[in-house]
């Protein structure tokens, strides 16, 4: 019964090939999706990059035309006004008016413009144009930041920038949401890594859950523009009084 | 006549510049461009510049280096700094480039007036901005293993000509307060100037604030 046994084992061989064909089709296909998801990940991280960045460039020349150009345009007109009210018999009320609107266009200008780009952040980083910042926004919120540092000035630019953003996210939430009156924020470098603490004494809220709702956008923002410089923000464990976070760069130079 | 140059490439506010100044009594704007570099050239042919006002972003060359390039050209001028800038790190770089005087852009113009005078009468100006930050700045400036003077390295008659020259006084006003001669009134200033190695009085009133030489109160 030799031909029997054969076509049995036969059976067998081609049964593993077709087997072995099918497994090698799944593999492939898998690998393959694999390796594209992959690849759009990778892109989606470009794209988040390339956009964050084009944003700041695009904010900084704005800030620095309305710097530049605009606050020298109304400069120009308050010196033209006080020429005028030294030559000739002026309205004193319309002048003191005149004059008060170009003081307020100027202010604005100058709040405008910072808030597009503050202006320490290029030239002097991160530390100084936080600290700036918190002393502008500070006293009228009446809220008390300390920074403490261990020298961070040497931070890549646009990790610098982004780190900006989000720490001026997190301070603005205090400000509107948060009923603080006592905020720290520590930045600490580590060798590599950059570790950020930032607590406050005010009402409790947990970020996890508030990222989930569809109006987080603020949150949203603090937490692309940490994955774009290859960071991570956790929350403390909650308590009954206030709110703490840790952000944490690794590779800070190669962020 | 006290003959001002401006320097600034922002036209229409130079311009507005130019005829607010001729407005005051006995200053004339000799010179205007929107250019360091043709300053500097003409700087070098005609030396009949009293005060310069610089601003500090331009293109080409910044107000600092510019600064610098026309304190080597005339000695003699007085620089103030005009700038749209005023945060407290423009205002170490001003003190550093050898400036003898900063003003925003945004100031009123009989500040802008006493700056210019205060050049004239006393070779510099530390106008409101200058006077807050120079408490930050000694704290910058602070650590470091640097030479420290003894408490008597000034003077009590050199810190006296400090405080009135820092109130804005004349070398002749200062003179009649203290009665002494006017000669001796610049004579102070000169040593007290070559004794700290400053480029010029304002680096005095930074070294003598951050030995605690003086004190910022006694400034006021």
């Amino acid at each position: 019964m030799g031909q029997g046994e054969e076509v049995v084992s036969l059976f067998y061989i081609g049964t593993a090939i077709m087997l072995f064909l099918a497994f090698g089709l799944m593999f492939i296909v898998v690998t393959y999706q694999r390796h594209f998801f992959r690849m759009k990940r990778k892109e989606a991280e470009n794209m988040l990059r390339v956009s964050l960045e084009s944003e700041k460039n695009e904010r900084a020349r704005i800030a620095a035309d309305l710097h530049d150009g605009v606050s020298g345009d109304l400069s120009a007109i308050k010196n033209y006004l006080s020429v005028l009210a030294k030559k000739e018999s002026v309205n004193q009320t319309i002048f003191d008016e005149i004059k008060e609107g170009v003081d307020a266009a100027l202010q604005n200008t100058r709040a405008v413009s910072h808030n597009l780009m503050p202006p320490l952040l290029e030239t002097e980083g991160l530390v100084p144009a936080l600290k700036n910042h918190l002393n502008n926004v500070g006293p009228k919120a009446q809220i008390e930041f300390e920074v403490i540092t261990n020298g961070v000035d040497q931070l890549p630019p646009l990790v610098a920038y982004q780190l900006f953003r989000v720490l001026q996210e997190l301070t603005t939430n205090m400000i509107k949401y948060g009923n603080v009156s006592k905020s720290e924020i520590n930045l600490l470098l580590e060798k590599d890594s950059l570790k950020i603490e930032i607590s406050d004494n005010g009402v409790p809220f947990n970020f996890k859950e508030n990222l989930a709702k569809p109006n987080a956008s603020g949150l949203k923002n603090i937490t692309s523009r940490l994955h774009a410089i290859g960071g991570t923000i956790v929350q403390n464990e909650e308590k009954p009084k206030g709110n703490q976070f840790t952000i944490t760069i690794k590779n800070i130079n190669h962020a | 006549m006290l003959k001002v140059a401006l320097v600034d490439d922002h036209k229409l506010f130079r311009k507005s510049l130019a005829a607010l100044i001729g407005t005051f009594e006995g200053v004339e704007v000799v010179y205007e461009s929107d250019s360091g570099k043709d300053f500097l050239s003409h700087l070098k042919e005609n030396k009949n510049v009293d005060i310069a006002l610089l601003d500090i972003q331009m293109p080409e060359m910044d107000g600092y280096t510019l600064c610098g390039k026309v304190l080597k050209v005339h000695d003699s001028i007085k620089v103030l700094m005009i700038s749209q800038l005023s945060s407290k790190e423009t205002i170490r770089h001003v003190m550093q480039s050898g400036a003898h005087g900063f003003v925003t852009k945004n100031s009123e113009p009989e500040q802008l007036e006493l700056a210019i005078r205060n050049l004239d009468t006393s070779g510099f100006y530390l106008g409101p901005e200058l006077g807050s930050v120079l408490k930050d700045l000694m704290l910058y400036q602070q650590g470091g293993n640097e030479f420290q003077p003894d408490k008597d390295f000034l003077s009590d008659r050199e810190k006296e000509v400090i405080q009135l020259i820092c109130k804005g006084k004349s070398s002749a006003e200062i003179a009649e307060e203290l009665f002494i001669h006017q000669r001796t009134v610049e004579t102070h200033r000169q040593r007290m100037i070559t004794k700290v190695g400053a480029k010029n009085f304002i680096g005095v009133i930074v070294f003598a604030l951050k030995h605690n030489l003086l004190d910022v109160e006694d400034l006021s």
